[in-house]
C-alpha cells in the first residue's frame, strides 16, 4: 500500500514571536485508509489539517518538516498547483454548517462553482445527482434554494456534496458533527462512511469525540499540546492504551455500564511553547517520574502502535 | 424547506417600504423631467430670453414664472436638474468603481496596500468635502467633466471605507475561507463571493452619495465654480435668485424646491434599499 499523505516531522510556530504550536508531528495515511486525529482544543489538530492544504493562517509558519501528498511536497508546490489540488484532490468539511455556506448564493450555484473553479463541465444534472447522493429530499427544489431555507443537518449534507463532488482522494473532516444533534450526527457519519467506501477515499477525521472516532476510523493519532502522544490501530488504542493521556481520555468517556465516577485528568494542557525539555503531559500524569520532567520522550513515527512515553501503561513503574 | 411561491424578490420588499415607494415615484418624476430637457422637449429654450416677460410670476404661460432676462424658470429648472444629475451620476459612478476596487483589494489582501489605502483616505477625510472639491475644481477647470472628477475624488474615500470594512469581516467568515479550501482563485473569490455580499451596503451608499453629490455640485455652482452662466444649474439659479428674492420669490422657490426634492427622493430610495436588502429584516 502506498501512503497518500505523509506528514513528516512537522513543526509549526507563530510568525512573530516564534512560539512553538505544533512540535515534530509525523503520521501517514494510506490510500483508502481512515485516520482519526484526536486531541483537545488547542492541541494543534486543526493547524495540522490546514497545513495539509497549505492554508495556514497568516500568523503561523512552518518551522520544519514537510507534508507529502502522493509523494509531492505541499510546501514546494506553486500556489496555482495548490489551488488545483484543493477541492479537487483534497477536500475539507467543517465544524459549523450554519456559517459555511454563502448566504447570498443559491445552493445549486454554490456547488456549480466548484466545477467552474476547476474548469470542469458543470451541468445541472451532475449537481442534482450530487444532492441526491447526499440524501437531500427534492434535489431539484434544493438546487434553487438559499442556505437559510435549510436546517443544520441539511447544510452539512450540502457541504459534504460540495466536498465530494470532484471525488477527492483525501477528505479532511474537521469535527463536522460537533454542531449537530445526535440523530443527525449518526446520519452524517453513515453518509461520510458510504461516500468514502464508494469512492475509495482516504479520510482524516479530526475530533475530540473518541466515540465518533472509534466508529469512523481504522487508525488513531492522539495529539496533546502540539505533540503526538500515541499512534495505533483503533482497537489497540481503545483496548490497550499505552500513553497515560490516552488512558485518561478513554477513561473519561461515558459508558452505558458506568457505575463509578468518570475519570478526569487534573489540570489543564500546557501551552506547547512552554514545555520544551520535558514530556508534555508530565504535569498532569499519574505515572510521572523524574526523567519525564527533564527530557522529551521520543515521538512515535511508524505506523504500528507507538507512543511517546517513558513509563507507559502496563509497564512496571 | 419553504415552498417556492413564498420566495419574493427584493423588489417586493422594496415596494413594501413606504419611504422606498415615495422615493422611487419622486425620483422617476424627476428623471422624466431631466429626460425632457435632454431631448429638448421643454416649453421654452432654457437660454431663450423674452424681453416682454421679465420677472413675471407663475402663470399658465410660465409655470414657475420668469427671471430678470425673461427666461422661463420651469425650463431652466429642468435643464439645471439634468445637468446636476448627470454631474452627480458620473461622479458617483467613478467614485464607486474606484473606491470599490481600492477598498475590496485593500481589505482582502491587507498588508502595506491596506495601510496605504486607509491612510490616504484618512487624509482626504480630514478636509471638509466642499472645501476639497473647491480646491480640486479650481485646479482642474470649470467644465462639467472637471466638476465630476472633483466630486469623484472627494467621494472615493467614502467608498473605500464603506467597502473595506465589510470585506475585513467577510474574509474571516467560514464560507469565504471555505472557498479557499475548495481551490478558488483570489479573483473568483473577490468577484463572485465577496462582491455580492457587500452589494446591499454599496447600493445604499450609492443612493446616499448621489444625493450628497447633487448638493456638492450645487454648492460649487453657487460659489461660481461649477456650471457657468448662462447655462442653467440648480445651484447657480439659487445664487442668481439672491438679488431677486425680495420681490420675486418664485426665482428662488423653484430651484430650491427641485434641489430639495432630488435630495429627499434619493435619501428615501436609500432608506428603501436598506430596508429591502437587509436579510435580517426578511422573515421566511
Amino acid at each position: 500500500m502506498n501512503p497518500i499523505l505523509q506528514v513528516k516531522n512537522l513543526s509549526l510556530q507563530t510568525r512573530e514571536d516564534k512560539r512553538l504550536l505544533v512540535d515534530d508531528v509525523s503520521f501517514e495515511i494510506e490510500e483508502g485508509e481512515s485516520v482519526g486525529l484526536v486531541g483537545e482544543s488547542g492541541s494543534g489538530k486543526t493547524l495540522t489539517a490546514l497545513s495539509i492544504l497549505g492554508l495556514l493562517p497568516a500568523a503561523v509558519e512552518v518551522k520544519s518538516g514537510e507534508i507529502l501528498f502522493k509523494g509531492e511536497s505541499i510546501s514546494q508546490m506553486s500556489s496555482s498547483a495548490l489551488q488545483q489540488i484543493r477541492g479537487n484532490r483534497i477536500s475539507m468539511i467543517y465544524q459549523d454548517p450554519m456559517t459555511s455556506l454563502n448566504p447570498m448564493m443559491r445552493i445549486g450555484k454554490q456547488i456549480q462553482e466548484v466545477f467552474d473553479a476547476h474548469e470542469i463541465d458543470d451541468s445541472k444534472e451532475k449537481v442534482i445527482e450530487a444532492l441526491r447522493s447526499v440524501e437531500i429530499p427534492n434535489p431539484e427544489e434544493a438546487f434553487s434554494s438559499y442556505p437559510h431555507e435549510f436546517s443544520g443537518g441539511m447544510r452539512q449534507r450540502v457541504m459534504i456534496a460540495m466536498a465530494m463532488i470532484l471525488k477527492p482522494n483525501l477528505l479532511l473532516a474537521d469535527e463536522p458533527t460537533t454542531a449537530l444533534d445526535v440523530t443527525i450526527q449518526k446520519q452524517i457519519l453513515n453518509l461520510v462512511k458510504r461516500e468514502r467506501q464508494e469512492n475509495a477515499m482516504s479520510l482524516l477525521w479530526i475530533s475530540h469525540d473518541l466515540g465518533v472516532v472509534s466508529e469512523m476510523v481504522e487508525k488513531v493519532v492522539v495529539m496533546y499540546a502540539g505533540r503526538v502522544a500515541e499512534i495505533g490501530a483503533v482497537k489497540e488504542i481503545f483496548q490497550h492504551p499505552r500513553h497515560p493521556y490516552t488512558n485518561g481520555l478513554i477513561g473519561s468517556i461515558v459508558k452505558r455500564s458506568h457505575q463509578e465516577r468518570l475519570l478526569s485528568i487534573p489540570g489543564i494542557p500546557p501551552k506547547p511553547w512552554t514545555i520544551e525539555s520535558s514530556c508534555a503531559f508530565a504535569d498532569r500524569c499519574p505515572r510521572v517520574q523524574t526523567d519525564c520532567t527533564v527530557q522529551k520522550p521520543a515521538f512515535p513515527t511508524e505506523n504500528s502502535h507507538s507512543y511517546s512515553c517513558f513509563h507507559p501503561e502496563g509497564s512496571q513503574s | 424547506m419553504t415552498k417556492k411561491s413564498s420566495r419574493k424578490t427584493w423588489f417586493y420588499y422594496y415596494w413594501n417600504s413606504l419611504s422606498g415607494r415615495i422615493g422611487l415615484i419622486l425620483l422617476t418624476l424627476l428623471l422624466l423631467g431631466a429626460l425632457c430637457s435632454l431631448f429638448h422637449i421643454l416649453p421654452y429654450g432654457p437660454l431663450a430670453q423674452d424681453p416682454t416677460a421679465i420677472i413675471k410670476g407663475p402663470s399658465w404661460h410660465h409655470l414657475f414664472g420668469t427671471d430678470q432676462f425673461g427666461r422661463d424658470i420651469f425650463s431652466r429648472v429642468l435643464d439645471g436638474l439634468r445637468r446636476s444629475l448627470s454631474v452627480s451620476v458620473v461622479a458617483v459612478f467613478l467614485a464607486t468603481f474606484l473606491g470599490l476596487f481600492i477598498g475590496v483589494t485593500a481589505g482582502y489582501f491587507g498588508g502595506f496596500l491596506d495601510t496605504l489605502a486607509v491612510r490616504l483616505s484618512d487624509i482626504f477625510f480630514a478636509f471638509p468635502a466642499i472645501l476639497l472639491a473647491l480646491a480640486i475644481v479650481s485646479a482642474l477647470g470649470h467644465t462639467w467633466i472637471d466638476t465630476s472628477f472633483a466630486i469623484a475624488i472627494v467621494y472615493t474615500p467614502i467608498f473605500v471605507r464603506v467597502t473595506r470594512g465589510p470585506v475585513l469581516s467577510l474574509k474571516e467568515l467560514d464560507y469565504i475561507k471555505a472557498t479557499k479550501v475548495l481551490g478558488y482563485s483570489s479573483s473568483r473569490i473577490l468577484i463572485k463571493h465577496i462582491l455580492p455580499n457587500i452589494m446591499p451596503i454599496l447600493l445604499v451608499q450609492v443612493a446616499l452619495s448621489l444625493s450628497w453629490a447633487i448638493l456638492t455640485e450645487s454648492g460649487l455652482s453657487f460659489l461660481g465654480l461649477g456650471t457657468q452662466a448662462p447655462d442653467a444649474s440648480l445651484g447657480l439659479m439659487v445664487s442668481d435668485a439672491q438679488s431677486l428674492v425680495s420681490f420675486a420669490w418664485w426665482t428662488l422657490a423653484a430651484p430650491s424646491l427641485f434641489l430639495m426634492l432630488s435630495v429627499v427622493s434619493l435619501n428615501l430610495v436609500g432608506d428603501g434599499l436598506r430596508d429591502s436588502l437587509d436579510p435580517t429584516r426578511k422573515s421566511i
